[in-house]
């Protein structure tokens, strides 16, 4: 371009014209930064197994992402770490003593249906590392029970102990326990502590929002109250819910997944509030002893109904001041 | 706070007259006049406050000469005019009686009327549009007879059933006539939308007209001389010019110690709500209240990317709009369904595409489909 007359060329843009430097990128970075004490804490407890299965899952996860866009001719965005996320995401779900094959084909799924047939990035109906949880969850129950899977681990899994045994087993386990990750579940979901370490520091960066993860806890504090008030033989108390399983994981990562969650304050909170009733009730009455990924899956199909709370635009519902 | 949300006016600096600046040369200087009908050609010589255009359709401000000079150039957008003389052109004549007569001597002395409705409640907006927009400071402390005399003279012509003025929290400026309101300095605030609804406490009512204080003081200044305004108060960075209509930004920029390179931009008004030039030569217009310098790189503001629904531009939308969803509807075309997202209600703050994560070009994608709603769509074969 020819500089016109000796001065500067000068950029042209419509307004606004700065931006708040916040990107995709940047939030997926801090997401990733957030999981890393987790991720320690899994590999710690499991004697180094569980780097396996989240190393392979984000690696898989990368390359079926990379993979989709080329088939689909767009740009590999792979820079952008949303795809390794999704796969540590999904990595922190599964058992750490997994098959390789299992995880490979649960992280894949994950980017191909639970992402790449809506569009990519931003299209997610589901929270997508849910996608390829469920879906291997369903097809190969025995290898996703970690009562099952993980015989050779010293650790117990309070939930099923809970379901089959009644509340009075969780007094085995104490609350500092729980929170340090002593308990079997996912590789770093079951990391309590150091995921709600992480869930603060998102808080804090504003990464994510409070809404949903303080209505999901609240929802689940609510439902398990109610119970336990009802008979406290029966029920277990509401912090055993909350410490126990992929509870916080879920609460500060899974449901504010952006894509698949509403938009708007009050939408954020029913969302939240909604899948914290419906973790407490598929423990209670259902048959998977960890209703956290379901619960959010069923909350997630919700969002389009939270998201028709809307207050009225500024000046009302008309659209007679296009005009003016 | 982001400090560029804030619009707490800054501390009195020294006001730098151009004229005064800049005496070994002449003063050249180029006047916007796009869709306006040139009375003057090329070679002529003009008279200071001399009319140079007038709007065919009787709606448009005209435009007239800040300096006594020699047109130099004349193209489709700008005359250009090189000061030379001591030619002052006749007085206005202010003598109508009804109000329609009236509006039209404004207009004809450069002061757009549009949106000026009969019996209104008048709202005079002294609170800065933007961060560091706060010129008007200057005149309200020093010119409040100036004003009020504007004042004056537009209660004559609407015969307002009321008038306020709105000032930033703890700004003791107060006009004659006027009942005041105190604003939240915090932007949007100082949009007229918003300012109207903290005064009257309704959104869009039909009966509201809001002047804003520059324009005030012009109005006063205009009906005080007699003579159409020539010299504008523009805020450049953090100095405040006092200098004639039509002074190129790049002369502006300059006297303000900004050195620009290629890729910045400069742009009349704020960052948030301004219009980027892309000429150096571009003259400020009588409107004009500030010249922002954005340095910048090479990489847009702007990318082409998909929304990823973090929400953050609905919850700091202040028109409570879904501007993802807007967008991604004018995105694809779909303008229409814009309607059903009440893309009407926006107000153009520009938060959202601000905070946008994805940073996509969302307030642009609104400005395209209000466009393509109203009666002159541009992209005609993308909506089929």
């Amino acid at each position: 371009m020819k500089p016109i007359s000796g001065s500067p060329v000068l950029t042209v843009s419509s307004s606004p014209h700065i931006h708040c430097g916040r990107t995709i990128k940047g939030t997926s970075l801090q997401i990733l930064l957030a999981l890393l004490p987790a991720a320690g804490f899994a590999v710690w407890h499991s004697d180094i197994l569980a780097l396996r299965v989240l190393a392979l899952s984000c690696f898989v996860a990368v390359i079926a992402e990379a993979g989709c866009l080329k088939i689909m001719k767009r740009e590999i965005e792979s820079d952008n770490y949303t795809a390794l996320l999704c796969g540590l995401m999904f990595g922190f779900l599964m058992p750490p003593s997994s098959p390789w094959w299992l995880i490979a084909v649960g992280s894949s799924l994950s980017i191909i249906i639970g992402r790449m047939v809506f569009g990519g990035l931003g299209g997610e109906p589901l929270c997508a590392p849910l996608v390829g949880w469920a879906i291997c969850k369903v097809s190969w129950p025995e290898l996703m029970n970690f009562d099952m899977s993980m015989l050779a681990s010293e650790l117990t899994y309070p939930l099923s102990q809970l379901q089959n045994f009644g509340p009075e087993t969780l007094d085995e386990y104490s609350l500092k326990s729980l929170a340090l990750g002593f308990q079997l579940g996912g590789s770093g979901a079951a990391q309590s502590g150091a995921i709600l370490l992480g869930g603060l520091y998102l808080i804090g960066r504003k990464i994510i929002r409070i809404d949903i993860p303080l209505a999901f806890i609240g929802g689940i504090i609510v439902t398990a109250a109610i119970f336990y008030t009802m008979s406290p033989v029966d029920y277990a108390l509401p912090v055993y819910h909350i410490l126990c399983g992929s509870t916080l994981f879920g609460a500060f990562f899974l449901a504010t997944d952006s894509s698949s969650s509403p938009v708007g304050h009050i939408p954020m909170i029913a969302y939240g509030f909604t899948a914290g009733i419906l973790v407490i009730i598929i423990r209670i009455y259902g048959t998977y002893p960890d209703g956290v990924p379901f619960a959010i899956l069923l909350a997630n199909l919700m969002t389009p109904l939270f998201e028709r709370i809307r207050p009225k635009p500024f000046g009302g519902i008309t659209n007679a001041h296009l005009q003016r | 706070m982001n400090s560029i949300f804030s619009l707490i006016p800054s501390n009195r600096g020294p006001v730098l007259r151009i004229r005064e600046q800049e005496l070994s040369s002449a003063l050249t200087i180029s006047l916007e006049i796009t869709g306006l009908e040139p009375l003057v050609a090329k070679g002529e010589l003009v008279a200071k406050g001399q009319q140079l255009c007038v709007d065919p359709g009787n709606k448009r401000p005209s435009v007239h000469s800040s300096v006594s000079g020699k047109v130099l150039n004349l193209k489709k957008d700008f005359i250009l005019i090189e000061e030379e003389g001591d030619r002052v052109a006749e007085p206005l004549q202010f003598n109508s009686s009804d109000s329609v007569s009236m509006l039209s001597d404004l207009r004809d002395a450069g002061i757009d009327v549009r949106g000026f409705k009969q019996g209104c409640t008048l709202i005079i907006n002294a609170v800065p549009k933007e961060f560091g927009i706060d010129g008007h400071r200057f005149l309200i402390e020093e010119f409040n007879h100036i004003m009020s005399e504007g004042l004056d003279y537009l209660k004559k012509t609407l015969s307002p059933i009321a008038s306020a003025i709105a000032v930033p929290r703890g700004m003791a400026w107060t006009l004659p006539g006027c009942t005041g309101h105190e604003i939240d300095p915090v932007y949007p605030a100082g949009l007229p939308p918003m300012v109207v609804k903290s005064v009257t406490g309704k959104e869009m009512p039909a009966d509201v007209c809001v002047i804003d204080a520059a324009t005030l003081y012009r109005i006063g200044r205009t009906v005080h001389g007699k003579q159409p305004v020539t010299e504008i108060m523009v805020k450049v960075g953090s100095t405040l010019f006092q200098t004639p209509v039509g002074t190129t930004v790049g002369l502006l920029t300059r006297k303000a110690g900004f050195s620009l390179s290629d890729g910045d931009r400069v742009i009349l008004g704020g960052p948030l709500s301004g219009r980027a030039v892309y000429s150096l030569n571009h003259g400020i217009s009588a409107n004009t209240q500030a010249v922002t310098v954005i340095h910048g790189g090479n990489n847009p503001v702007a990318k082409d990317s998909p929304c990823v629904g973090c929400g953050e531009c609905v919850l700091k939308c202040p028109a409570r709009l879904m501007p993802n969803m807007i967008s991604r509807h004018a995105e694809f075309g779909l303008f229409e369904n814009t309607q059903n997202y009440f893309i009407a209600s926006c107000f153009e703050c520009g938060l959202c595409a601000y905070w946008c994560t994805a940073q996509r070009p969302i307030l642009q994608y609104i400005r395209l489909a209000k466009k393509e709603l109203l009666d002159k769509p541009i992209l005609e074969d993308l909506r089929k």
